[in-house]
């Protein structure tokens, strides 16, 4: 999968990054993802160590400090969450994490992690080692997730240096937010 | 914008579903194509130039006839199409990896999505009144696929608004 080209912004474009980049935002598949009716629901993670990938765009320099997933009504055994490039490289992440607390969001506090516009699409990535543990995530009807560029790969916990992308044949998109301040 | 481009993205229908469908709307399900050689289209505005290396169709539970992707001018004029494709598989998305990639400039276009067959199902939203879907901009083409280099787009009469787009990957 090559790199897509910087290309500078022109006049009038809406191009930002918020302090929230998630899942559900304007710079990832929030507004498709809105389309389909439905909200995040405590869901079990679909296979033992599946990664995700979750695609989103960088218009400018925006430093990344803290990584957010939801814990559903059981949380077990460990997570762990990044980002990657399109190439498949990973950027950043927090390494193999204990999930913990339930119906409730788990934050991971990375080290800070300038994502650049000269990398424009990127991807939040988590993988977990097992099914027992529940995430809150958006299930639409396959292959909606697939269309809308998510993507996976087996076999990937913790998360690796070099991602082996694949369609996502899951009907399932966890809930990520990366965020660019820490918040007491 | 993202490598993937669909029908429900920003840059085509996503924020007129949001606030012309979601009151009357239901979740996108698998559903037969509404009538044979018949394509339906959205508009498809870019702020940025971009490269289709890819297309692809969200197939619902029966494949039957063959496909097709296509983009338009506003006026009508073929950029791009897949030609007709065999539908193959359910509930996946089918991808079609362009031989050439092709380049559209930012601007505004129409993106279509034509099947031969009444019994092949895709993953559509209803857009619940047909009304929605021409306030939406929602385009069709009476014949197709094959679709014709040069058409002349009309009004749609559906409310069947599939999933389908382009990407700059060729792995969708």
């Amino acid at each position: 999968m090559a790199s897509s080209a910087f290309q500078f912004p022109t006049e009038g474009q809406v191009n930002y990054n918020g302090v929230a980049i998630s899942a559900g935002s304007r710079e990832s598949i929030g507004v498709p993802l809105a389309a389909q009716f439905q909200v995040p629901t405590s869901t079990a993670w679909p296979l033992a160590n599946l990664a995700l990938f979750v695609p989103f765009e960088i218009y400018r320099w925006w430093t990344l400090q803290n990584f957010l997933a939801v814990n559903g009504a059981t949380v077990s055994g460990n997570v762990d969450v990044g980002v990657y490039d399109d190439d498949g490289e990973r950027l950043v992440s927090m390494g193999s994490t204990a999930q913990s607390g339930t119906s409730a969001e788990q934050l991971f506090n990375l080290a800070d992690y300038p994502l650049s516009p000269t990398t424009p699409n990127c991807y939040l990535a988590m993988s977990m080692d097992n099914t027992t543990g529940t995430v809150q995530a958006w299930t639409p009807t396959a292959p909606f997730a697939a269309c809308l560029g998510v993507l996976e790969m087996t076999s990937a916990f913790p998360l690796p240096p070099t991602a082996t992308f694949a369609l996502s044949t899951r009907a399932f998109i966890p809930e990520l937010t990366l965020l660019a301040r820490s918040f007491a | 914008m993202l490598p993937v481009i669909n029908s429900f993205s920003f840059e085509c229908l996503g924020v007129h579903i949001g606030s012309r469908v979601h009151a009357g709307g239901s979740a996108p399900n698998s559903a037969t194509w509404p009538s044979a050689t018949l394509a339906l289209g959205v508009p498809l505005n870019i702020d940025r130039s971009y490269t289709v290396k890819s297309t692809f169709t969200a197939n619902g539970a029966a494949a039957a006839g063959n496909t097709e992707v296509s983009i338009y001018t506003l006026g009508g004029l073929q950029l791009m199409s897949t030609g007709a494709v065999t539908m193959s598989g359910t509930n996946v998305p089918q991808v079609y990896t362009l031989p050439t990639p092709v380049y559209l400039s930012p601007g505004s276009y129409m993106m279509f999505m034509g099947c031969s067959s009444t019994t092949a199902q895709f993953l559509r939203l209803s857009t619940t009144a047909t009304r929605n879907a021409k306030m939406m901009g929602m385009a069709q083409i009476a014949s197709g696929p094959p679709l014709a280099s040069q058409v002349t787009l009309a009004s749609t009469t559906s409310t069947y608004l599939p999933l389908f787009g382009i990407s700059n990957y060729t792995l969708v």
